[in-house]
């Protein structure tokens, strides 16, 4: 009852306050920083944002603290034209690229070796192996698919790519990126980023019709 | 000149992801379009291609923080926060 009182009070002087000063002040007044609830409000939502972008749920996890600490930091920087969860996220992106960045070593060496290595679905005259062609799947494909099921398994699927496949491909599906900036942040050709996409469609396209089609 | 219109399954497929990112030279379009009109696979795979991009937008972690680290991260937070 009271906790009910004082949300109708509060929702009172939102009323006035936007009668009285303008919307400008209310924006102003809404996009303040909350450090001590971030974890409460936030955690879980960047967390999960991280672990699909990120392998290694433990770096996922230290990310998310990093996201934290350095908004901290950076709290006199934050102007509130945003809401505090894009504050939070953007920090959380640029964090993840830093860790992108960090391991480009790594990733460029899987680089080589991918467009070194034969491409296992294709035969020497590169047409479809007998054992890789594509079948036909028991689905209408233009209509959305209602199973969970089909997510589930793709996100399995996704979890089975190499890391740089997975990396490559979130950032151009999930993160809607252009080509041209995935190439520059990761410091791969164009026509890398090419094998790079091609493997990960085949490898998904694979694993969907041997675990949800097939099983 | 048949022979140079003719292109292989596994760049037929690699064709597909350049053409839906509209990175594709009219010539190699119209190869891609005639690999297409003679053969089921690549036309399948183009297909199920573009369902698995519409339905990779659906995916979700469902991983949650557990509550002690939670608590520990909230600990570094108000650590640092009072230290400045």
């Amino acid at each position: 009852m009271h906790i009910f009182g004082l949300d109708y009070v509060v929702g009172l002087d939102n009323f006035f306050s936007e009668r009285i000063l303008g919307t400008e002040f209310l924006e102003t007044t809404k996009n303040r920083l909350n450090p001590s609830s971030w974890v409460k409000t936030y955690g879980d939502t960047l967390y999960r944002f991280s672990c699909l972008r990120i392998n290694d749920k433990e770096i996922a996890r230290d990310l998310v603290q990093e996201t934290f600490l350095a908004a901290l930091r950076n709290s006199k920087t934050y102007k509130g034209e945003i809401s505090e969860k894009n504050w939070l996220f953007t920090i959380l992106k640029n964090k993840i690229i830093d860790h992108y960045r960090k391991k480009s070593s790594v990733l460029i060496s899987e680089v080589e070796e991918l467009c070194a290595s034969t491409n296992q679905f294709f035969d020497e005259n590169e047409h479809w192996k007998q054992e890789s062609v594509p079948k036909e799947w028991s689905v209408n494909y233009s209509s959305p698919v209602e199973n969970k099921e089909f997510i589930e398994i793709l996100n399995k699927c996704m979890d089975r790519l190499s890391e740089l496949l997975k990396i490559v491909f979130t950032m151009k599906y999930l993160d809607e990126k252009e080509s041209d900036e995935i190439c520059k942040e990761l410091a791969i050709t164009t026509s890398n980023y090419w094998v790079i996409i091609h493997r990960a469609k085949l490898n998904l396209r694979a694993c969907l019709e041997k675990n949800w089609i097939n099983k | 000149m048949i022979d140079k219109m003719m292109i292989t399954c596994s760049d037929a497929t690699m064709y597909v992801s350049k053409r839906e990112e509209g990175k594709l030279s009219f010539q190699d379009r119209f190869k891609l379009f005639l690999h297409l009109a003679i053969c089921k696979f690549c036309r399948l795979f183009a297909i199920q291609n573009k369902m698995i991009i519409k339905e990779i937008k659906h995916i979700h972690s469902e991983a949650t923080l557990t509550d002690l680290e939670k608590e520990q991260i909230q600990a570094k937070i108000l650590e640092n926060n009072s230290s400045k």
